[in-house]
């Protein structure tokens, strides 16, 4: 195993700490928000590890960044996904923003 | 070592896809129900990239998790079923007025008949396209040849079952108690507009590669429809699309564009061919990809308006 490999079982290994860390906060925090805020930022740091884990593994420039853009796009949705949600919540506990 | 290892995977693959299944028809609450057929729909995608069958991994993401999930997050949580939700007011009657077993007897007998009708037609199977036949063809992703050309029939139909299950939502959707639309506070946001105006391109952009890759790899009409459906269903969600009370003449043609596509193309082989649905033997690629496309505006739109028609979409609108 090389150093690159190792590198790379590093980084995903990183990520996937993160990704507990996020779902660990999604069954435990109180309420919506609260939860919310876990998943967003834990899993895309998570997944930005993971996709440089993987981008370590495969050595070429076009995978690198097809793996940047996997990260990018997955971002934009976890925003956009949990802005709605968030909304939704403003929406079902009457309009106040804790 | 590895191969230990991919098996332990893929146990736990299969016995977690048995766990969600159960729990997507038993859990207590139907938005928990739900929750389930859609993580159910993810793992189905990844056993089938696992089996080798990039095509249907693309379809079960695409439509049996998201789409189907998103119809069924709709349509279940502004139907509060009394049965579903397990309270004490178990009716006899149906909605229809007729009696509960009456019904289940009924049900229990179109069932059988159904099943005896496909056993009787299953005992005369229709020549399967040859494996050699299908390697030869001209559109390089087998899935895409059977589907438009060794199994075009089948195709058509399929569309027709989806304009079918629309018309039954809106029927139903009448039916149902209006939801009252309550405001998002805050009025306009700024960065909603910003993310979908980020995302737009990105998927359409997506859901025509997905089309145009669908010739000679994996994609195709269907997955490339969903993907646009979901474009749809995320401006509903935003509030940028509102449910119709009535269906103006333009989508109309949208919606049965595929199945017109087909028809017409069902109708003009008959001069090349003595049999409906067959390809020419020149231009076959284009034509593929136009019926394609048709295929694709129809599906998206279809999903889409099934969307809008569910209940809950009416949820959050101002």
């Amino acid at each position: 195993m090389s150093g690159l490999d190792l590198l790379a079982v590093a980084l995903v290994c990183a990520g996937c700490a993160f990704f507990l860390t996020g779902t660990l906060g999604l069954l435990r925090f109180p309420d919506p928000r609260a939860r919310l805020h876990a998943l967003t930022k834990a899993d895309n740091v998570g997944l930005g590890l993971i996709c440089a884990g993987l981008g370590v593994l495969d050595a070429s420039v076009a995978g690198a960044l097809k793996l940047a853009l996997v990260w990018v796009l997955g971002m934009l949705a976890s925003t956009l996904s949990a802005f709605l949600i968030a909304r939704q919540e403003t929406v079902r506990s009457g309009g106040q923003r804790r | 070592m590895s191969g230990a290892l991919e098996a332990s995977f893929d146990l736990l693959l299969g016995a977690a896809l048995l766990w969600l299944a159960w729990h997507s028809v038993a859990a207590p609450q139907v938005l928990r129900r739900v929750a389930m057929f859609l993580v159910f729909g993810l793992l189905m995608a990844l056993v089938w990239a696992r089996l080798g069958a990039p095509d249907l991994a693309l379809a079960e993401a695409a439509i049996g998790a998201g789409i189907t999930s998103a119809l069924l997050l709709g349509a279940g949580v502004a139907t509060p079923h009394p049965d579903l939700d397990g309270a004490a007011t178990r009716t006899t009657r149906s909605a229809c007025g007729v009696p509960r077993p009456v019904l289940a007897v009924l049900c229990t007998l179109l069932g059988i008949g159904l099943a005896l009708v496909m056993y009787a037609t299953a005992s005369t199977p229709a020549p399967a396209p040859s494996t050699a036949a299908v390697d030869a063809h001209v559109l390089g992703n087998p899935v895409t040849a059977v589907l438009l050309d060794f199994r075009g029939y089948d195709t058509l139909l399929e569309l027709l079952v989806l304009l079918v299950a629309l018309l039954g939502a809106r029927v139903l959707g009448e039916r149902l108690e209006p939801v009252p639309a309550t405001a998002p506070p805050g009025g306009v946001a700024p960065m909603l507009d910003q993310l979908l105006a980020m995302s737009t391109p990105v998927l359409l952009l997506t859901a025509l590669y997905v089309l145009w890759a669908g010739s000679d790899a994996p994609g195709g009409a269907f997955q490339a429809g969903a993907l646009l459906a979901g474009l749809g269903v995320m401006y509903s969600l935003a509030g940028r699309l509102q449910p119709l009370a009535h269906t103006p003449h333009r989508l109309r043609l949208l919606l049965v564009l595929g199945v017109g596509a087909f028809a017409l193309f069902a109708c003009a082989s008959l001069l090349w061919s003595p049999a409906p649905l067959t390809f020419p033997a020149r231009g076959a690629r284009a034509l593929a990809l136009t019926l394609d496309l048709a295929l694709m505006i129809s599906v998206a739109v279809t999903l889409v308006l099934l969307f809008l028609a569910a209940p809950g979409a009416r949820i959050g609108r101002r």
